[in-house]
């Protein structure tokens, strides 16, 4: 297990490390020129071609990209992603005060998405092709066939606008992250139940399943016992895949909701191409995105013997 | 025999091929504004009634159709194209060049898609090209994955060994026994991640990062109306029914031709 948590790591590092570069290499793709947009976002409006060249100079960004690149990491690696663009602050900053919004937001969904998957999976899989399986699986089709943002948008103008529940403009609080976590949550959820419904009915067909049952264990047993210790495995698997569409569909529904979070941020940012605040807020994601696939390789490997016996 | 979800899927996607090509050329002009008639209900005039210009909301949605689905189609083609030539060349090329080609895809695959697709979309600035150029950055991993794998695993098989002994050079007996399984199975890997990609493509026009207006697009229509959805709820149906029934119909098709391809396994990568 120590091994498999080192490996793991490591290939977190590795990939980290090769993301890193590829994130900062967006500097190399936007259309503008650094120096540029820095004299600019500090209040000067028509900065010569002597400033432009003297500000380069100074920021470094006339040396090798290997050189650059270098810095640009350490200087992330200790918190710092420099100043943004638009509003000359300090990046990490502005993120410092748009991430617990976006945290409340997405652990809502999360539990939102757990409670959407098993309440579609778990009544249904005792009888396959009966009815209330069926119906179960036209729903999980439909609800992953339906954009979140149309979802969005019915929630805000009927139920807010509307009826008048809930409120217009988002404050970040956990109350208020009730309404928008329910688009973010239905897409992400409908996946999991097909993956839990079918990670059950395996092990449910399996003989060891039916020798349990011949021993006069009930339902309830089944499932705890049986059931969703073998499902443990994939579902991690597909629930940490999910952790990039949660940050993706985080931006389109803060955007929506007007929520104070990161993902409204990063579309702000695009927007006014403040292109380090998008750097860090990808970086952000990308970690979180590594960080969330290793914890789900390691718990499935807690949970699966099989998984911690095989390292090649 | 033809599964039926491929039947269903394969008449709903001609269906929505038909008006992308055929409807814009029965339809007035999409992006033509006339104030007498905003908002109007759907009715004789206008079959699915008018947005907050007094645009014919038909005309957009078979617009839209040739936006969204041809933007997707192009993102599809580049993940069959560039998933198949990196999975053979990683299999031609080589033990060094093997190796590298699958840490490409490791990276690729290691990364989260959309949240790629945003990075770039953002460094390159909004536009309809940069975004399906967005998209495209990893949509090639999955499939490139499936075909290094088939391709491997392929130069044991005996039909192939057969082939080489028999003196065909390696890049023939690659064309000739390999590619059309490998093909079949790339391309049925790349369709089963469009319904997703049609998704992700109208969620982030939704964000103003696709075609700039008055380019009609579904994903844009709904953003643009969405103050007037209560007053006019069409406005609302179109569009979503569009995207619904177009993912609908990608899933059908792929999850048909999965089954086609290779009978009774549940295992196949998704996006």
């Amino acid at each position: 297990m120590t091994r498999l948590v080192l490996r793991g790591l490591a290939t977190t590092v590795a990939i980290l490390l090769a993301a890193g570069a590829l994130v900062w290499a967006l500097m190399l793709l936007a259309p503008v020129d650094p120096a540029r947009q820095i004299l600019l976002s500090q209040g000067d409006p028509a900065p010569t071609p002597a400033e432009v060249d003297a500000t380069r100079h100074a920021l470094g960004l006339d040396d090798g990209y290997l050189v650059q690149y270098g810095r640009w990491l350490t200087a992330a690696a200790h918190g710092d992603f420099g100043i943004s663009w638009r509003t000359g602050d300090p990046v990490a900053a502005e993120l410092a005060e748009r991430l617990p919004p976006t945290i409340r937001l997405t652990l809502v969904a999360l539990l939102f998405a757990v409670v959407l998957a098993v309440a579609l999976a778990v009544p249904g899989v005792g009888n396959p092709g009966g009815g209330t399986d069926l119906a179960a699986r036209g729903l999980v089709f439909g609800g992953s066939a339906v954009p979140s943002f149309a979802l969005g948008v019915v929630l805000l103008e009927f139920v807010v606008v509307g009826a008048g529940i809930g409120r217009v403009v988002a404050d970040g609080s956990w109350s208020g992250a009730l309404l928008p976590a329910i688009p973010l949550a239905v897409g992400i959820g409908a996946e999991w139940a097909r993956v839990l419904r079918g990670g059950l009915r395996d092990a449910l067909d399996a003989p060891h399943a039916d020798t349990a049952r011949a021993r006069g264990s009930g339902r309830l047993r089944l499932l705890l016992l049986h059931g969703f210790p073998h499902t443990a495995a994939p579902f991690l698997t597909v629930a940490a895949m999910s952790t990039g569409g949660l940050l993706a569909g985080a931006a389109v529904i803060e955007t929506l909701f007007t929520w104070p979070g990161v993902g409204r941020l990063l579309i702000t940012s695009i927007d006014a191409g403040d292109l380090p605040v998008v750097q860090a807020i990808v970086l952000l994601g990308v970690i979180a995105y590594l960080a969330a696939d290793l914890a789900a390789r390691l718990l499935a490997a807690a949970v699966d013997p099989r998984l911690r016996s095989r390292t090649r | 025999m033809i599964p039926r979800s491929l039947h269903i899927g394969a008449w709903l996607l001609v269906a929505l091929a038909v008006l992308a090509v055929a409807a814009p050329l029965a339809l007035p002009d999409p992006d033509r504004v006339d104030y007498t008639a905003e908002l109007t209900a759907p009715g004789a005039a206008h079959p699915l009634g008018t947005d907050q210009l007094g645009r014919d909301l038909a005309a957009r949605l078979a617009a839209g159709a040739r936006t969204t689905l041809g933007s997707v189609g192009a993102v599809w083609l580049v993940s069959v194209a560039v998933g198949l030539f990196a999975g053979t060349l990683g299999a031609l090329a080589g033990r060094l060049g093997e190796q590298v080609v699958a840490r490409v895809v490791d990276l690729a695959l290691a990364l989260p898609q959309t949240v790629v697709a945003l990075a770039i979309a953002g460094a390159l600035g909004p536009g309809l090209w940069q975004l399906v150029l967005a998209m495209s950055a990893t949509a090639w991993a999955p499939t490139a994955r499936l075909a290094h794998t088939y391709v491997h695993a392929a130069r044991e098989r005996p039909d192939v060994i057969a082939a080489r002994m028999a003196g065909i050079g390696p890049v023939r007996a690659m064309c000739a026994h390999v590619l059309p399984g490998a093909a079949a199975r790339v391309v049925v890997v790349a369709t089963l991640g469009v319904g997703q990609l049609i998704l992700s493509l109208a969620a982030l026009s939704f964000l103003g990062l696709g075609a700039a207006p008055p380019t009609a697009e579904w994903g844009r229509m709904l953003a643009d109306s969405r103050h007037d959805v209560i007053a006019a709820p069409w406005l609302i149906i179109v569009p979503t029914t569009a995207i619904f029934l177009a993912v609908t119909a990608v899933s059908l098709v792929a999850d048909g031709a999965r089954e086609r391809v290779d009978p009774g396994r549940r295992a196949w990568p998704r996006f």
